[in-house]
C-alpha cells in the first residue's frame, strides 16, 4: 500500500513540476468558464446590458412585423431593426447576437421559412429562442402560442400568423452559467484523463515502466497508482471549478453532495478507462495524445458541453445518449437543478461506472495481448 | 532548388502522418458538421435565411482554431528535428542555411493553406455557404497561412524544446480561440477582450471571411489582409531577433 501512495504522490509531483501545467489545470478552465457562461461578473444582464439582436426585416409583412414585435417583448434581449446586414460587423456592441433575416422571396406573406438563428449558447437567450420557436410552431399549426414544442430549429409557417403573444410560463432549464460551468468542468477534466494513455506509452518507450517493475511493487499496483493519480488530479480540478461556480455564479452545486461526489468519481473513472484503452491500442505517445485530445473535444461537443443538448436536432440528440460526456453533463445538470430528483444523477453515475469498468477490462485485455505479442 | 526539395519532403512527411491528418482535417470537419446541425443548418441544403448564416462565422472560426493547432504541431516538428540533429546534418550538406529555413517555412505555409482551403471548401459544399468571389477567398486563406507561419517561427524561437512548444502552443491556440470567439459568434465579450483579440490571426481571419460572406467584396477585406500582413512582418522580425540573441541560440 505504501508503494501505491508513493507512486501517486510522485506522479502528481511530476505532472505539476512545470508551472505551465497550472495554466491548463485552473487558469484556462476558469477563463473559458467565465467567457462561455455568458454571465456578467456583476450580476444578471438587464435593460441596456441585455444582448443585442439585429433584425433585418426584408419582408415587411404583418407576420414579419408581428415577429419583430414579439421579439421586442422578450426581457432578455434587445432588438434593433437594421436595413443592412453588414451592420452586424460594423457595430461596436460587445454583446451581439446573430441577425434574423426573413427572406424576401416569399412576397411578404406567410408561409415563409425562417431559420431562427438566435444562439442556443446562452441560457437566457435560449429561453427566448424557445418562446419564439413556440410562436413560430403555432404559426405553422394554428395552435395557440406557447403550446407547441419548443424549437429553435427552422420553422415553416403555413397558416396565418397568430397575434404575437409572450409566453409567461417559467422554464426549469439550466442557466447559461450552469451549462457553461458543467460543460467546462467535463471538457477540461476529460483532456488530461484521456491523455493518460500517452503517459503510459511514454513510460513504455523510455523503459521507465520496466525500471519501476524491478522494484517490489507489482505491475497492477503501479498501473492502479498511475490511474488513481490522474483521477485525483481531475477530481481536484473539478472541485476547484465547482467551487468557482458556487462562489462566482452562485450555482447550487452542493444541493446533492453525495450524488455529486459519486458522479464525479464515476466520470473520472470512465475518462481514465478511455485513456488507458488509448494507451493500450496506440503505438506512439503522439498518437495517443492527439487522439485523446480529439476524442475529448468530440465527446464534449456531442455531449452538450459546448452547446446545450436541448438545442440539438433529434439525430444529434441520439448521439448524446451514448456519449459518456453527455451522461456526465445530464448528471451534473440534474445535481444543479433545485427541482430535480436524484434519479438522473444516479442513472448517469451507474452508466459511467459500467462504462468505466467495461472499458478498463478492454484496456487490460488489449495491453495483455500487446505484451504477449512483444514477448 | 534545394528549397523546393526540402519543402516537398517536409510536406510529404506531414501528409503521410495519419494522426496529423486526423487532427488537421477530420476532427475539425466533425466539429463543423456538429455545430452546423446545432445552428439549425441541414447538410446539402442552403440555409433559408436571406443575408446571413451563422455557419459563415463558425466554420472559419473552427478552421482557424485548428489552424493554430497545426501551427503548434509544425513548431514542435521543427524543434524535434533540431533536437535529433536533423538540422545540423542538413547544414553539413552543400545547401545554404537560408534554403533549409525557407524550405521548411514554405512547406508549413502550403500545409496551413491546404488545411484552411479544405476545411472552408468542404464546409461550404456541405452547408451550401456562399463566400462570393473564390479568388478573394483563396487570397484570404493564403495570407492567413503566411501569417500562421510567422506564429510557427515565434513559437520555435520562444519555446526552444518540443515539450515547451507543445504547452505554449496549446495555451496560444486556446487563448486565441476564446478571444476571437472561434467557437461561436455570440460569446459575449467585453471591449477589452475585443481589443486584445486583434493580436490574433483568428480575429482578422474571421472578420475577413465574415465580411466576404455578407457580400462585402474585395474592398471589405483589405483592412483585415493588411492587419494580417503587418502581423506577419512583426512576427518574423521578432522571431529573427529572438533567435539571433546569443543566449537563446541553440548549439
Amino acid at each position: 500500500m505504501r508503494a501505491f501512495f508513493a507512486i501517486i504522490i510522485k506522479d502528481l509531483r511530476v505532472r505539476f513540476s512545470s508551472p505551465l501545467e497550472l495554466v491548463f489545470f485552473i487558469l484556462l478552465p476558469v477563463v473559458f468558464t467565465v467567457v462561455l457562461s455568458g454571465v456578467s461578473m456583476t450580476g444578471n444582464r438587464t435593460g441596456a446590458q441585455a444582448p443585442l439582436v439585429l433584425l433585418q426585416d426584408t419582408v415587411g409583412s404583418p407576420a414579419s412585423r408581428a415577429f419583430g414585435a414579439l421579439l421586442g417583448q422578450m426581457p432578455d434581449v434587445r432588438v434593433r431593426g437594421v436595413t443592412d446586414p453588414t451592420a452586424l460587423i460594423s457595430t461596436s456592441e460587445p454583446d451581439l447576437l446573430l441577425s434574423l433575416t426573413p427572406p424576401a422571396s416569399t412576397g411578404g406573406e406567410l408561409p415563409f421559412t425562417l431559420t431562427f438563428k438566435l444562439s442556443p449558447w446562452r441560457g437566457s437567450a435560449g429561453a427566448t429562442a424557445h418562446r419564439v420557436g413556440d410562436w413560430l410552431s403555432a404559426a405553422r399549426t394554428g395552435a395557440p402560442a406557447g403550446t407547441g414544442p419548443a424549437s429553435a430549429a427552422p420553422s415553416t409557417a403555413t397558416a396565418a400568423a397568430p397575434e404575437p403573444s409572450l409566453t409567461t410560463g417559467t422554464l426549469d432549464a439550466p442557466s447559461a452559467a450552469a451549462t457553461g460551468n458543467a460543460g467546462q468542468i467535463i471538457t477540461w477534466a476529460l483532456v488530461p484523463l484521456l491523455g493518460l494513455g500517452a503517459g503510459f506509452i511514454t513510460e513504455r518507450k523510455r523503459g521507465t515502466m520496466r525500471r519501476v517493475q524491478t522494484t517490489p511493487a507489482p505491475r497492477s499496483i503501479v498501473t492502479a497508482a498511475s490511474v488513481t493519480a490522474e483521477m485525483l488530479g481531475a477530481l481536484v480540478q473539478m472541485a476547484l471549478l465547482i467551487g468557482f461556480g458556487t462562489l462566482v455564479f452562485g450555482l447550487t452545486w452542493f444541493s446533492h453532495p453525495v450524488e455529486l461526489l459519486m458522479l464525479s468519481v464515476a466520470f473520472c473513472l470512465a475518462g481514465a478507462a478511455l485513456g488507458a484503452l488509448l494507451g493500450a491500442l496506440c503505438r506512439t505517445s503522439r498518437q495517443a495524445g492527439s487522439l485523446g485530445l480529439a476524442l475529448a473535444m468530440v465527446l464534449a461537443v456531442f455531449g452538450g458541453c459546448w452547446y446545450p443538448a436541448a438545442f440539438f436536432p433529434a439525430s444529434l440528440r441520439s448521439v448524446t445518449k451514448i456519449d459518456p460526456a453527455g451522461w456526465a453533463m445530464d448528471g451534473f445538470l440534474a445535481v444543479l437543478s433545485p427541482s430535480a430528483a436524484t434519479g438522473p444523477a444516479l442513472r448517469s453515475t451507474v452508466l459511467l461506472l459500467a462504462f468505466g469498468v467495461v472499458v478498463f477490462i478492454l484496456a487490460a485485455l488489449a495491453a495483455r495481448s500487446r505484451r504477449a505479442a512483444v514477448s | 532548388m534545394a528549397l523546393f526539395i526540402i519543402a516537398w519532403q517536409d510536406l510529404k512527411r506531414a501528409l503521410r502522418d495519419p494522426v496529423g491528418l486526423v487532427m488537421t482535417l477530420i476532427v475539425p470537419l466533425v466539429l463543423i458538421v456538429a455545430i452546423g446541425l446545432v445552428a439549425g443548418n441541414t447538410p446539402f441544403q442552403a440555409a433559408p435565411v436571406g443575408g446571413f448564416d451563422a455557419l459563415s462565422y463558425i466554420a472559419p472560426g473552427m478552421a482557424l482554431f485548428f489552424m493554430m493547432l497545426t501551427v503548434r504541431q509544425s513548431a514542435k516538428t521543427i524543434a524535434e528535428d533540431t533536437d535529433r540533429g536533423v538540422r545540423d546534418r542538413l547544414r553539413s550538406a552543400p545547401i545554404a542555411d537560408i534554403s533549409i529555413t525557407a524550405g521548411s517555412t514554405v512547406s508549413h505555409i502550403v500545409l496551413l493553406f491546404l488545411q484552411l482551403l479544405v476545411l472552408i471548401g468542404i464546409s461550404s459544399l456541405l452547408y451550401r455557404l456562399s463566400w462570393g468571389p473564390v479568388g478573394i477567398l483563396v487570397l484570404i486563406c493564403l495570407v492567413l497561412a503566411v501569417c500562421a507561419s510567422g506564429w510557427v517561427a515565434l513559437l520555435v524561437s520562444l519555446g526552444r524544446t518540443p515539450s515547451r512548444i507543445n504547452a505554449l502552443g496549446m495555451v496560444l491556440t486556446l487563448t486565441f480561440g476564446i478571444l476571437s470567439r472561434s467557437f461561436a459568434a455570440v460569446i459575449p465579450t467585453s471591449p477589452w477582450m475585443d481589443t486584445l483579440a486583434r493580436i490574433t490571426p483568428n480575429y482578422w481571419g474571421q472578420h475577413a471571411f465574415f465580411s466576404l460572406a455578407l457580400g462585402g467584396g474585395a474592398a471589405s477585406v483589405l483592412r483585415d489582409l493588411g492587419a494580417l500582413g503587418i502581423m506577419t512582418a512583426v512576427l518574423w522580425v521578432a522571431s529573427a531577433l529572438r533567435t539571433r540573441r546569443p543566449s537563446t541560440t541553440r548549439r
